[in-house]
């Protein structure tokens, strides 16, 4: 017999079908019925506190809380009562008798769940109070601002920490109305913190880089995509007289703190026109001067003396008008994974993140190779975490040993265990075996190992054996980090047959064999040993590239183009122009197509559309059959220390998250984990 | 009455071994009992017509509509002012606690039950340890589990929800859903009294239990009586007995006569306060207190003549009930301190009666509004405050106003 | 009035060890048998019990964590659960910890009068600790005794019918006690 999942309800007299399992306020927000929460948040547990989700159930004596209560056959749910009313009423009263009233000077106002409540459902007129509460200032790290007397105890910064963050750092301490919301250490280090200003209902965590810099209704917004990390958030970016104010995310989403705060970086050390090194020293000079020298330099060269390297942040279109022009000028050494990683490029499956973040939720199992997820895509993590929480889901990670907000199991640091894993010799290997979809994730620390081929295959090894690429279910993935690398690697920005990779074009250039490099956005790579090599910088920060360039052409960042990138789950989103670059800067792909003209390979572009309809879009993430596989020597990977705060150069620019760097990492690093041993000893 | 008396040693307070339970007739007949099956044992709970013996009084046999459950909870926890019941238990009959523990578990099939007791009572936690030794050591308990968990709940553990959550290794909070389960097992709570009950109704029959005491109230309750009467005892008497009779033959009577009565709280504090005019002809059992919209409780009856300041009593009441608040939902949190700063003023006068209106308007959303019980218990003292002493109350704004004018002059 | 932070920041200024004694550590694991394997925090308001029994009757920052490895949780919900429970005690006490029931049954009785005897002797408030570190005082909700109000409880005896005389007779005779 099965069970009856469909029942019937009724809401406001209209007849419902729901969903058993479901709470009333699910069922009413399906149906479109307004019903007011404070303390409620889809994806966090259930607190029940604040009082406004009070509906009139029919035959129950009290007032039920719609948000924790499952709808049951037959229920006759009222929504507009005149009791229902007067709770709300009520609530907002008790809420406000301690909750200070100086929305005109707080930043929350305009786009406050409280004051709009207040406004919707309130008495609308003052409370005759006693005296109201007061807190102690708290502090909460660099990024947000505490106003604790503001604080209505909804506890979702709470359950946030506790649930998503995973790191447990904020708690409700003490009881009754002397509850207070504190961090622990005073300090919250989660990469996620930012989320609770979101969040909080009230106004009490506020944005501390934003504060007192502007109000809600000030602002436009626009919506745009992320490129601090490959997980490429949908993000709304909050302009007022051109300037980035703030970044949010979109409706339902958790982003980054490196997302939401990195924006300040984009009006530092930006390069607004072309320079040229004149006697050591780069000197400003006119686009005309600055391609004329590169031309020169062109022309005296062959064809294989030259190298292209593309960064983390260039976008589809660049990479695509660049291999173009490339491929006219018959320039064999280009690349487009900057930090070296080995992935093969023959089938788009090979590359992709293919579980798909939704899809980590069917996942059963899942072996980690070389990757911190937590620290690569915070956002990802979350969602591992987020299965881990709903239970049998064993983790086992080969690598650097970190804190991943979740148990895991650590086998080791040496790659070599994954030939044991292959081979059935190794427990974890019982659990893919018993798993109905398991997961494997490969990542940075694996790919740019010496090895990293070697790793990559026996990775691929273990996905086929263990069957987790199959027409209902795709278990391979590739973790990366550049929001730009899937998109280049899709337009096929790679060497050709007898070219150089990046490891190899540097390698070449310290030879001397290659006498010009030209890079896209490329800042993260060793510049050592380049002293003989023309550089050509070409981005839009003044950073490591910019340090070393004879010739710099100005460039503009992700919120000041209309661009497409491609996420690791290889999904195509479209950045979008917000703001005017700076100065004299160009979109990347113009450059390259004036570049074109000056060394006579004119390209046929002239506007974006242009390109869009070229680009080799493509939703396929078929996987390359037949890989051979490569047996793993050594088995060595490499470890990272990558602080997560100044991963590129918009990063590396922003103010807020130099403080981040500072305050933040030393403070997770000092917290260090003890055993149960070392305490009790 | 002596002889229909449950708790003998309350009374006599004589040793607590086994062996002297045993004398008293504890552990007597429990092997014959449980091999009459849980099905009999449901059966003449059932026909007793017992009632919990705390709060609303809801029916054991109501309780146990499921007809089983993996784990029992035993509430030792919850220290509702006026209630010195619990403690005399613990202290002098823990073998009825642990067979009534032992037959509830069989009578539903549970594997194990935890006794909830406050860290507070050190003394009475080590009298149940030693009385769970020695019946481990006798084997009486078979396959059953009873353990001891030290809590530190406070009143707020009187809401089921709130005890389990306790237990659970987290803050006393109660739940959204109501959700009465512990690990995830079904779980039955019930309080002390209540168990230490079942025993005795078991061995003497249902019949014996539901001849005494009144119609809706079976058998005899333990009553405690504290405050302004010559003896504070606690005593066990049959359900329905009057009030002033209770207080006269057992407490000495009230401190300055009958004559000199103010008021009673009836059943620990959250039951409210009940004026001189209603105790009276006043029985105590849940019917009758019912009646005058009060409860019976724990049977926690705290007395006061008339040299009590009853505001300034109901104020402190306020404030404890302001530090025993959670803190989980709003009404609850705010309303309690709001409640408690009131009083405070008008405990000397200052205000105007607008705010007694106030008051009344905050009460009724407080219990309203509330999550859980709490707000309601919360509430009732004061609630009983301004329905029996409201003329007292504005004879203090009066005195204060015309005070405060003379000064003004 | 924020009485947690003061407390909370005591806690963790303090740099104290701790680690639990061998005697604690066996008491630790028949506490955590009572409770279903998979449910280690169960045990945590007792273990916390244990560990400010251990500790001189607080709960130092060090001890939060030790328990917090315990029973396998993030510090930061042992210290809300420790925060959250009056009988716990996340600041230094004194060695006498006097607790006096000041709810209706006992107030009736007189446990203001004892209180203010208290602090009168003691020259302290509620709440607070005497200079020498001898004597805490603290105001309960009920004590469970309420046929003997006002009810006391010093340390771990509980002390009924008293009067302010025979009260400060008692801490007389305490601090003189532990002169000798």
């Amino acid at each position: 017999m099965t069970e009856k999942t469909q029942i019937q309800i009724s809401i406001n007299d209209m007849p419902v079908e729901c969903t058993v399992g479901k709470t009333i306020l699910e069922v009413c927000q399906d149906q479109g019925i307004e019903v007011p929460t404070l303390c409620y948040d889809k994806s966090l547990s259930i607190s029940g506190g604040c009082r406004m989700c009070l509906v009139e159930v029919k035959g129950w004596e009290k007032l039920q809380t719609s948000c924790g209560i499952p709808v049951e056959e037959g229920m006759e749910i009222y929504t507009q009562t005149a009791r229902v009313s007067e709770a709300r009423k009520s609530s907002l009263d008790f809420l406000l008798m301690d909750h200070p009233l100086e929305c005109p000077l707080c930043d929350k106002s305009g786009e406050c769940p409280l004051q709009d409540q207040s406004f919707d459902y309130g008495e609308g007129r003052g409370i005759p109070a006693e005296a109201k509460r007061v807190m102690e200032t708290q502090e909460f790290g660099p990024l947000i601002k505490a106003s604790m007397n503001r604080c209505i105890h909804c506890n979702l910064c709470v359950r946030f920490a506790d649930e998503v963050a995973g790191t447990a750092e904020i708690g409700a301490l003490g009881r009754g109305d002397e509850t207070e919301i504190r961090a622990l250490k005073g300090v919250v280090t989660s990469e996620l913190s930012g989320n609770v200003i979101d969040l909080c209902p009230a106004g009490a965590l506020l944005s501390k880089p934003f504060k007192g810099r502007g109000k809600a209704w000030e602002m436009e917004s626009f919506e745009t995509v992320d490129v601090m990390d490959a997980v490429g958030s949908p993000i709304r970016v909050q302009v007022r007289e051109g300037e980035i104010m703030r970044i949010l995310p979109r409706e339902g989403e958790w982003i980054s703190d490196k997302t939401r705060f990195a924006h300040d970086g984009l009006s530092y050390q930006r390069l607004d026109q072309p320079y040229i090194r004149v006697e050591g020293k780069l000197q400003p000079a006119s686009w005309a001067d600055a391609f004329k020298i590169i031309v020169k330099k062109m022309t005296s060269l062959k064809p294989s003396e030259m190298a292209f390297l593309i960064g983390d942040l260039v976008d589809m279109e660049t990479a695509y008008v660049l291999r173009q022009l490339l491929d006219k000028m018959k320039v064999p050494h280009r690349d487009c994974r900057e930090a070296g990683q080995y992935l093969p490029v023959s089938a788009r499956g090979d590359y992709l993140f293919n579980t798909t973040m939704e899809g980590i939720q069917k996942a059963d199992a899942c072996l980690i190779v070389g990757s911190n997820p937590r620290l690569e895509a915070p956002v990802l993590n979350a969602h591992i975490r987020k299965r881990f929480l709903g239970g049998n889901f064993p983790v086992a990670l080969v690598g650097q040993k970190i804190d991943l907000t979740y148990t895991y199991d650590h086998l080791g640091t040496n790659a070599l265990v994954l030939k044991e894993i292959l081979n059935g010799n190794h427990p974890f290997a019982e659990t893919l075996k018993g798993a109905k979809n398991p997961m494997i994730i490969v990542g940075n620390g694996a790919l740019t190992s010496l090895e990293g081929e070697a790793i990559y295959k026996t990775c691929r090894a273990i996905a086929a054996q263990f069957n987790m690429i199959r027409k209902d279910w795709n278990g391979f993935n590739v973790i990366h980090t550049a929001a730009g690398c899937v998109g280049a690697l899709d337009v096929g920005f790679v060497p050709l047959k007898e070219g150089h990779d990046t490891a190899g074009i540097l390698r070449g250039a310290k030879v001397g064999t290659l006498k010009l490099l030209y890079l896209v956005g490329v800042d993260n790579i060793p510049f050592n040993g380049l002293e003989d090599t023309f550089v050509v910088y070409q981005g839009h920060h003044g950073d490591a590239g910019a340090h070393e360039a004879h010739v710099i052409l100005p460039g503009v960042a992700y919120t000041e183009k209309d661009a497409s990138y491609v996420n690791m789950e290889g999904r195509l989103q479209e950045a979008h122009k917000i703001v005017q670059g700076p100065g004299e800067a160009k979109e990347d792909w113009k450059i390259i197509r004036g570049l074109s003209e000056v060394v006579g390979h004119k390209l046929p572009y002239n506007t974006r559309e242009e390109i869009l309809a070229e680009l080799p879009i493509s939703e396929a993430s078929s996987m390359s059959k037949g890989v051979e596989f490569q047996e793993i020597t050594r088995g060595f990977m490499k470890e990272s220390d990558e602080n997560f705060y100044r991963t590129n150069v918009i990063c590396r620019s922003s103010p807020t998250m130099a403080q981040c760097s500072v305050e933040l990492v030393s403070t997770a690093q000092k917290a260090t984990v003890r055993g149960y041993e070392e305490v009790v000893s | 009455m002596k002889k229909n008396r449950i708790f003998t040693n309350i009374i006599d307070q004589g040793p607590v071994t086994l062996k002297a339970a045993q004398t008293r007739g504890d552990w007597g007949t429990t092997q014959e009992i449980l091999s009459k099956g849980s099905q009999w044992i449901q059966d003449q709970v059932a026909q007793s017509d017992l009632r919990e013996r705390s709060h609303g009084g809801e029916y054991v046999a109501k309780k146990w509509e499921k007809r089983e459950a993996a784990y029992i909870v035993i509430n030792a926890c919850s220290n509702e002012p006026g209630s010195g019941t619990e403690k005399y238990l613990l202290r002098y009959e823990p073998h009825k606690v642990i067979e009534g523990a032992l037959l509830i578990g069989a009578a539903l099939g549970a594997h194990t039950c935890y006794i909830c007791i406050r860290g507070e009572y050190l003394q009475e936690r080590e009298i149940l340890e030693s009385a769970l030794e020695e019946v481990r050591e006798k084997n009486l308990l078979g396959q059953f589990q009873i353990y001891i968990h030290e809590g530190a709940g406070g009143t707020l553990c009187g809401e089921e929800t709130a005890l389990l959550e306790s237990l659970e290794g987290r803050k006393a909070m109660p739940r959204v859903n109501g959700d009465r389960k512990l690990y995830g097992c079904s779980a039955v709570i019930h309080g002390v009294e209540t168990v230490a009950t079942i025993p005795e109704i078991l061995r003497r029959g249902a019949p014996w239990f539901a001849s005494l005491g009144t119609l809706h109230s079976k058998g005899t309750k333990l009553f405690s009586l504290s405050g302004h009467v010559e003896t504070p005892c606690v005593v066990e008497e049959e359900m329905g007995v009057s009030l002033k009779e209770l207080i006269e033959t057992h407490g000495g009577g009230v401190k300055g006569g009958w004559g000199f009565f103010l008021a009673v709280i009836p059943g620990g504090s959250s039951t409210g306060f009940l004026p001189k005019e209603i105790c009276n002809d006043l029985c105590l059992d849940f019917e009758s207190l019912e009646r005058v919209s009060s409860c019976l409780g724990t049977g926690g009856i705290v007395v006061m003549d008339k040299s009590t300041d009853i505001v300034r009593v109901t104020a402190r009441l306020a404030q404890f009930y302001q530090q025993e608040s959670c803190g989980k939902c709003t009404p609850c949190r705010v309303g309690t301190g709001w409640v408690f700063q009131l009083l405070e003023r008008l405990s000397v006068g200052q205000g105007e009666k607008e705010d007694l209106d106030q008051l009344q308007d905050l009460l009724q959303r407080m219990s309203e509004t509330s999550l859980c019980a709490f707000g309601g218990w919360a509430a009732a003292p004061v609630v009983s405050l301004l329905r029996y002493f409201q003329p007292e109350l504005e004879h203090r704004i009066h005195m204060y106003n015309v005070a405060s004018k003379r000064v003004k002059v | 009035m924020s009485k947690a932070f003061t407390q909370i920041e005591q806690a963790l200024s303090k740099t104290q060890r701790f680690s639990f004694t061998k005697e604690s550590l066996i008491q630790i694991e028949k506490i955590k048998r009572k409770y279903p394997e998979s449910k280690p925090e169960s045990a945590l308001l007792e273990i916390l019990l244990l560990a400010q029994r251990q500790n001189e009757g607080w709960i130092s920052h060090p001890a939060l964590e030790a328990v917090a490895v315990g029973v396998n949780l993030p510090v930061m919900k042992v210290l809300e659960v420790a925060s959250f429970y009056p009988l716990l005690s996340l600041k230094p006490v004194g060695s006498h910890c006097v607790r006096i029931c000041t709810t209706t049954a006992c107030w009736l009785k007189g446990s203001t009068d004892l209180g203010r005897a208290c602090q009168k002797w003691l020259g302290i408030g509620w709440e607070e600790t005497t200079v020498d570190g001898m004597f805490t005082l603290k105001e309960v909700p009920c004590l469970g005794d309420c046929t003997k109000a006002p009810a006391v409880q010093i340390n771990e005896t509980l002390r009924g019918n008293l009067n302010a005389r025979e009260m400060t007779h008692l801490l007389q005779a305490l601090a003189e006690s532990v002169k000798k």
